[in-house]
Formats: structure tokens, sequence, C-alpha cells
């Protein structure tokens, strides 16, 4: 099967046009519905304390470079950063990308502008550390126990390297959230972290702080189109397994199948 | 498709060619209002994007085929080729920020500035030791015996295998201390699904090691019993509650990396930091 | 009397394993898994644990043996020197095993560093089954371009790869003059860290038809555990047990069989840590309602 099938088209269309339908909807300013999640009491808690404790705060974009993810992961920095700037404390952010080095100090500064502190921006508080993941991850439990971080926040694409920042800031007291989309790295941010954003909620969380309405009507597009999948993974399944009874239904099993 | 051409004067003038008109081409862009200069970037991407869905799209045996076998399946090399020239390229970029970053770093004396001057040094030397061992590996001597190293050989492996491999495992195997110290102080039972986490946790651990399977494995493997011998449970779990589990979250990972790829073809990200002129 | 004071000290001395200080945690993990692997330098030799193979070890190792004599083996080396103790063993071990049954194979990876550590162990092993370069095994090194170049490989290997990692043209390499597509593939093996395995699925197994294996780190295995269902996936091995699994049916012992003993105390050491915890919290809160 060098190219699609027909029914691969369908598909394809169908959950792209309701994810379209979504952004479209948000965009001519329909108003969608998203929950506010409980992870974002837990950022405003968390910043709060590590501003009682005169203590700054770190909040690591993860591995990613130039990615949605990672841009998802700024937008909610610059909510920290914003909430932070306000009782002028620190936020530190090391990223592992120039590119990204770049926008986070731009992404900074600006919070700090609309919070009406722009002379308690530090430029050296954006630090590129590396390009590679354990050197990165090297670089950033040395900040955590040199400068004594009193909250920790992982957002955005991780691997491996996730355990040994989460493990390192839960020995120094900090209080920790993270939120990713990387499934595999949940369960170490669970057990290590005070509050984790598991998956979709992450993309949603950032959509609800951001309030872009694209973000937003992707979210609630995507949660349309997951229907649209169930429904269809449902009708699949019982056709296959009446088509074990009518041999009829073989051909509509197989236009299902893509012919496989 | 295309066939390389051996010309060497063809090849430069071609080459003058492409950076003339890339110059022309950018100082258009930087010249011209943001809106248009969006507005180009949006349908260059919409066009570049279109490229890929149409060529596996356009399903066999219709009226469309014939024309997606003339016209876009041909170019899959040539196209390909391209990417791939554009991708070596971003390696380039890569090295030419991680330059500056350091070089800035080091002139205006931040706070780790002697770490910048250590990554320069790291970088020359790996870049020109690898060059030696790839192109010269018999510089200063000849290999004297079968399986001894010249010095060049030496000075690569040592690099690459004693330092650069070396690290890279020691960080990642701080996390079997870390996963240790993780678990016990994270899995404690103080509800029934944290019990019933802990005793799955504990099959699956089990299952996993010889230790384990040597602990039921007395229950003869044709018994009716079998299905309780920590190796059969372990895979039990993973491939009836995990595996389905993991199926669900699959969905919702490809709906979300459709739903990027949808945005960014037809830049709708343009509120985002894409749109921002830096 | 007394014996109220010696069940105080049991339970006193039982509520503070709740909090362990982990310097002890961390200085018995390396106790555990250092001296199994120190010990064989030092004379001392320990047993070697026997291994049950699963399912899915064997189902990989049935799809190495049915790959027809007149197609190749790609071995995906898609890993770096981070999960070179966990893909490390498995490559050598099919390796080996692909030595064993006479068929011809290619390395290449997605990673820079990959197809190098891949091409050491063929090196070695190549002197014990008089495997030679270029005839029966090739290397084409670190490929750039994921799934896009993946496509193009299936379609025109000659036309997308060209030369293999030293820069010989692939048509001056006596085992790829057979060689020109995904037809001629019989089998893709890939190892990996991280979660490229969807790019091999939808070239080479969803448009193709190329069987696919793959060599994982334990940390992903759970996540491929769909595709081995639907049969995308004909074999998978998970982690240093995959290993072992792989030489228990190769009958040699390798990495994968001499790091199942520090793995089985790392496990047991998890078990009794969390067990003792857990008795620890309990104990505790009893003492605190009384």
């Amino acid at each position: 099967m060098e190219h699609a099938q027909l029914i691969h088209l369908l598909v394809i269309g169908v959950v792209s046009a309701l994810i379209l339908y979504g952004i479209l909807s948000s965009l001519r300013g329909k108003e969608l519905f998203i929950r506010r999640l409980a992870g974002i009491d837990a950022i405003e808690e968390a910043v709060g304390r590590a501003t009682e404790m005169g203590r700054p705060i770190l909040f690591s974009v993860g591995l990613g470079g130039v990615e949605i993810e990672t841009f998802q992961a700024l937008a909610i920095a610059s909510y920290v950063a914003r909430l932070a700037a306000r009782y002028r404390n620190r936020v530190i952010i090391p990223v592992i990308d120039t590119v990204i080095y770049t926008i986070a100090e731009e992404a900074l500064r600006e919070a700090y502008a609309e919070a009406g502190h722009p002379e308690a921006f530090r430029p050296e508080d954006v630090r590129f550390l590396s390009g590679s993941q354990f050197a990165y991850a090297s670089g950033v439990i040395g900040i955590m126990n040199r400068e004594r971080v009193a909250a920790n926040f992982f957002f955005g694409p991780f691997a491996a390297e996730s355990l040994i920042l989460a493990e390192t800031g839960q020995s120094i007291g900090a209080i920790q959230i993270a939120g990713t989309a990387s499934i595999l790295q949940v369960p170490f941010f669970i057990a290590a972290c005070d509050y984790t954003i598991i998956g979709e909620e992450f993309y949603a969380a950032s959509a609800y702080l951001s309030r872009d309405p694209i973000h937003l009507g992707s979210v609630v597009g995507q949660d349309y189109s997951k229907i649209a999948l169930a429904a269809f993974t449902l009708a699949g399944m019982i056709v296959a397994t009446l088509a074990t009874r009518w041999a009829e239904l073989n051909g509509l099993l197989k236009f299902l199948t893509g012919g496989q | 498709m295309f066939q390389p051409v051996e010309s060497t004067i063809l090849n430069i003038a071609l080459m003058a060619l492409c950076v003339l008109v890339s110059v022309i081409f950018l100082g258009i862009l930087h010249n011209v209002p943001p809106n248009l200069r969006m507005r180009v970037i949006m349908v260059v991407t919409f066009i570049a994007g279109l490229y890929y869905p149409l060529e596996f799209f356009i399903p066999d045996g219709t009226v469309l085929t014939p024309l997606r076998n003339r016209y876009l399946t041909p170019f899959l090399n040539p196209i390909g080729d391209a990417v791939a020239v554009m991708a070596a390229f971003t390696v380039g970029i890569g090295i030419t920020n991680l330059c500056i970053v350091h070089a800035r770093n080091i002139s205006q004396r931040r706070e780790g500035w002697g770490n910048s001057v250590v990554f320069f040094i790291s970088m020359i030397l790996m870049f020109v030791v690898t060059l030696a061992n790839h192109y010269a590996p018999n510089l200063f001597c000849k290999a004297t015996a079968d399986g001894m190293m010249t010095p060049v050989q030496a000075a690569f492996s040592i690099m690459f295998d004693g330092v650069y491999t070396a690290l890279n495992a020691t960080v990642f195997s701080l996390l079997a201390f870390f996963i240790t110290s993780a678990a016990y102080r994270a899995f404690r039972i103080r509800t029934a699904e944290a019990a019933l986490l802990m005793a799955g946790a504990l099959i699956v651990m089990l299952g996993q090691v010889p230790v384990g399977m040597w602990l039921t494995h007395w229950i003869p493997d044709e018994s009716i019993f079998r299905f309780f011998r920590f190796e059969v449970l372990s895979e039990w779990l993973l491939a009836n509650i995990n595996m389905p589990a993991q199926r669900g979250i699959l969905f919702g990972v490809w709906v979300g990396a459709l739903a990027m790829a949808l945005r960014i073809w037809l830049s709708l990200e343009r509120g985002g930091y894409f749109g921002r002129q830096f | 009397m007394r014996v109220a004071r010696i069940s105080d000290l049991i339970l006193t001395t039982l509520s503070r394993f709740q909090q362990v200080d982990r310097r002890i945690i961390y200085v018995l993990v390396w106790i555990l898994i250092g001296f199994p692997i120190v010990a064989p330098h030092v004379g001392i030799h320990l047993p070697v644990l026997p291994m049950y193979p699963t399912r899915a070890a064997r189902s990989f190792f049935e799809a190495v043996e049915s790959v027809p004599n007149d197609k190749v083996i790609l071995l995906a080396c898609d890993f770096d020197p981070g999960t070179l103790g966990e893909n490390g063993p498995q490559c050598r071990s099919v390796i080996e095993h692909i030595m064993r049954t006479g068929k011809k194979f290619i390395i290449m990876g997605l990673d820079q560093v990959g197809p190098t550590i891949a091409q050491a162990y063929a090196e070695e092993l190549a002197k014990k089954y008089g495997y030679k370069y270029g005839v029966d095994y090739c290397n084409f090194g670190w490929i750039t371009g994921g799934q896009m170049f993946l496509e193009r490989m299936c379609r025109d290997l000659h036309a997308a790869v060209k030369q293999d990692k030293a820069g010989t043209p692939l048509s001056e390499i006596p085992m790829m003059k057979n060689v020109r597509s995904a037809k001629d593939i019989g089998l893709v093996v890939e190892f990996t860290g991280s979660g490229l395995l969807p790019l091999y699925i939808a070239t080479f197994n969803a448009q193709f038809g190329v069987k696919l294996a793959q060599g994982c780190t334990g940390i992903i295995g759970p996540e491929q555990f769909p595709y081995l269902d639907t049969g995308q996936l004909s074999g998978l091995l998970v982690g240093l047990k995959g290993a072992a699994e792989y030489e228990e049916m190769l009958n040699v012992v390798g990495g994968g069989k001499r790091a199942m003993l520090p793995q089985s105390a790392g496990h047991l050491l998890i078990i009794i840590l969390v067990a003792l915890g857990n008795i620890g919290m309990w104990v505790a809160r009893r003492a605190e309602r009384r």
C-alpha cells in the first residue's frame, strides 16, 4: 500500500475537518468551554510559596527546540513570570536550544514589563546550558542546588532526564509542578512532583492560560475528533464481529481496513 | 530524475547564482511591509506542505492517479534531497548559534564564562580529532600490529569512548539511584487504588527478572495454574491492561500531532511566537 | 513490662523505616548493583540465572529465522550511548543470530552514534562467523531526513542512500547489487530508546508490507504493546531482560544475561524498601491513633 486508500482519506478528512471547525468557530468569536484545571491553582500556589520564602523559581521548558510543545510551555512560563514579576521574584529559565533562548529571554522581559517591574528583569536568569540532554540536566540540577530554588516548574517535552530533575528538586524541598505531553515521563513526575498535569491537560492548560482562540479551538476540535475516531473504532469492531457470522460483510470490512 | 552534472565551473556558477538569488530574495523580503512578508511565508508554507499529502492521499484507481504518478511521485527523491540539504544547514545554524552564545558569555564575563571557554576547547578538539580519524588516521605513524591503534585513532577513542560515551552513560545511570529513592518515597499504600497499583507493579517488576521467575518456576508449565507464574501474569498485565490504555493514549497523541501539523501548514499559529518579529 | 518495652522498641524501629535517609538508599543501590558487575573481574564467579523467554522475544527470534535467504535484514540502530546499556546487548545478540543463520544485513540509524556502535559489534562477531564487509553486511551510517528519507529508501534504496558510511557508492558494494528497495528487505529491526517506531511502521510496514521487530529500552516497552497486538510488530525485546531472553535462545552468555543478577538485586531492593516504607507508615499511624 504505497499510497492511501479511500478510507484513509475519509478518516483524515473527517478528523481534520473537526479540528478546523473548532479553530474556525473560536476565531469567529464563539465561546468555547475548557474547564479550569486544578493544576492552574497549583501553579499560583507554588509561585506564592516561593515568593513568601524569598527564593527564586526555576522553569524548565524541556528538551524541545522550535516546536509547538515548547512554545506552549513558554506560554505557561510567561504566565508564571507575570505572577512572579508582581512581587519582583526571580524566574530562572534554563534552555537547551539557542533559538528558544532568544524567545524565552524576550518572553521573560515582556512579562516583567507587563507586571510593571521592568527593572526586576535579569537577562542572566535565562540561561542556555547545552544542546545535549544530560549536560542540560546536569546544568539544571546545579542551578537548583546553587540558587536554592523554592519552586520548580517542568513544562514541555522531556525524556529520561525528567526523574533526575524532579528528584533533585525533591531533595532540596522545592514545590514542584510538571506538565508534559511525553506520556512516558509522567510516572516519574507523578512520583517526584507535587502536582502533575498529564498529557492532553498540558495543551488545555496552555490554551486556558493564553486564551489564544486558535489553541482553544484546536483543543476543542481535537476532542470532537476523538469522539469521531471512537465511533469509527466501535463501528469497525461491530462490522468485524458480525463479518465472522455473515460473509456478506467481508466487503465492507475490507473497505474499512484499507484492503488489508 | 535529476542527474548530477560533472562540471566544476558549472556547479560553482550554479552555487553563486543560488546565493545571489537568495540574497536578492531576502533583501526584498526584508524591505517589504510585514503583512506582505507574512503572506509570502504563508503561501510558500502552504505550497510546500501540500506536496506530501497530495502525493500520499491521492488513492490508486481514481481519475487523479495518472496525474499523481506523472507529476508528483517522480519528485519524491529530488525534494527529499533538498530537504536533507536544508536539514544539514540547520546543523550548521545550531553550531553557529552555540558559538555566538558562548562567545557572548566570554566577552561579557557572565557568570560561568569559564564553562564557555571549556566548550570552545572541547568542540575544536573533538572536531579536529574526528576529522583526522576519518581522513588521516595514519597522520603520525601507521599501526604496527593488528589491533594496535595509531595515535590519532587512540585520541579519538579516548575522547569518544572514554569521555563522551562514558559521561553520557554515567549521567543516565543516575536514574537507577533516583528511581529507587523516588519509588521508596512515593509508593505508599493509602487507598485501595494505591494497593492495586502496588500489586500490579510488584508482579511486573518480579516478572522482569529471573529471581521473580524462579519464585514461581515450580508451577507446572502445562497446568491450568500456569497463569500465576510471574512472567505469565506480568505479560498478561502488559498485554491486556496496559495495552488498551496505551492505545487510547496513542489516539490522543496522534490527533494532537495532526492538529499541530494542520496549524503549521495553514499558518494558523500567527497568534503565538511564529508571528512575531524578532 | 519487659515484653511491652521490647515491643515498643520493635515498633519504634519499624516506624523509622518510613524515612530512611536517601544516602543510605544510594549506598545500598551502589553495592547491590555494583558488586555483581565488578565480581567477575576480581575472580568471584556468580551464578548466571536461568531465563524463560517470553512470547514477544520468541516471536522476534522466529521473525529473524524466517527471513528468506534472498532478502536482507535492515538493522536500524537508533540509539545513543545513553541507552547503550540496554540496546547494546540486544543489538549484539541479534547480530550474532543473523550471522549464525548466514543472512545478510545492513546497518543504519537515525542517530549519529548507533551505527558506529553496531559496526563495532559486527566487526567483532565477523571474525567468529567469517563475515566480510561489503559481501555479507554493510553500514549506511547516520541517516538524516526522518520519515521522508525512510520512504525514499523503501522506494529506491540506491537513489536515497547513494553511498555507505565509508563513502563507497552502493553500486560498488557486492551485496547491494540485488538490494534495490523495500521489496528486497525481509525484516527491519529497530533498536531505540526513543519513540521512532511509528516512522518505520508508517513506511516499511504500512506502505510496503515489510515485517518489523524492535529492541527497546524498558521505559518505552509498555508503549509498544499495541503494535505487537495488531501484528505491526513481529517481535519485541524489552530492556536488558529482552537481551537476556534472546541470549538464552542463542545459548550464549552476553551482556544481557550477566546484567540479570544486578537487575534482580536492584528490583528486590526496591521491593524491600517499598515494603519497609509502608510497614513503617502503618506502624507509625497505629501508634498515633493509640
